[in-house]
């Protein structure tokens, strides 16, 4: 048997989309944690067997996580995020990640790029006795991740 | 005089262009001229473009003349 290839995020990419274009944010970027999207169901019992009766529904929305370095000054990242997540009544923050790099024949996933909306940040904090870089966080609640290749 | 210009392809899958970044889903027409040809034949042996039949640009009937000093 043969071992598959595998890969690392050795060579990723990310890039976010507040309006219409998408900016390439990897250098600052650190991690995209893996989204978990469900799908409702239902189960139900019945008396001459000791399994359940399955039923599925619609998918169900997911939150994708990114987690960035931060830095002052208002170029960086985090106040594009900070800005759409302050507006009154939040704004659009589109996330793409490509495992193999922002290139030619590489895969991409991005979250929806009409209906995702930044539902939680994580703003960097202080500790006089850390040495540890500042980081931020947020969390993009979308209704779907979809798959595209770079051409 | 016969002028067929570079050929531009249909969407199969979704795809992201690394030529402007951005998204097209299946059914949009581009233009893969960033591309090599070898590349291009990889992408329509995956399944990811196809050519556009019936656009103008591929369509080897078009005898638009050649543009002058081009």
């Amino acid at each position: 048997m043969a071992l598959p290839a595998g890969m690392s995020s050795c060579a990723m990419c990310v890039e976010l989309m507040t309006g219409t274009a998408w900016v390439d944010v990897s250098d600052s970027m650190t991690v995209v944690e893996p989204p978990e999207q469900t799908r409702i169901s239902g189960e139900a019992y019945v008396g001459g067997e000791d399994v359940a009766l399955i039923g599925v529904g619609k998918r169900q929305p997911m939150s994708v996580t990114v987690r960035g370095i931060w830095a002052q000054g208002t170029a960086d990242p985090f106040y594009s995020v900070y800005a759409e997540f302050t507006a009154p009544c939040g704004d659009m923050v589109a996330v793409r990640w490509s495992p193999a790099g922002c290139a030619t024949s590489s895969d991409a996933f991005y979250t929806s790029t009409t209906a995702s909306e930044v539902v939680g940040l994580t703003f960097p904090g202080v500790d006089a006795a850390s040495a540890d870089i500042l980081m931020y966080q947020f969390v993009v609640r979308t209704p779907d991740v979809t798959r595209a290749a770079w051409a | 005089m016969k002028h067929k210009e570079q050929p531009i392809y249909r969407v199969l899958q979704t795809v992201v262009l690394s030529s402007d970044r951005q998204i097209y889903q299946p059914g949009a027409i581009v233009d893969l001229s960033h591309l090599p040809p070898e590349s291009i034949q990889w992408f329509v042996s995956q399944g990811i473009f196809e050519t556009a039949d019936g656009e103008p640009q591929n369509d080897i009937t078009v005898t638009a003349e050649p543009c002058k000093n081009c």
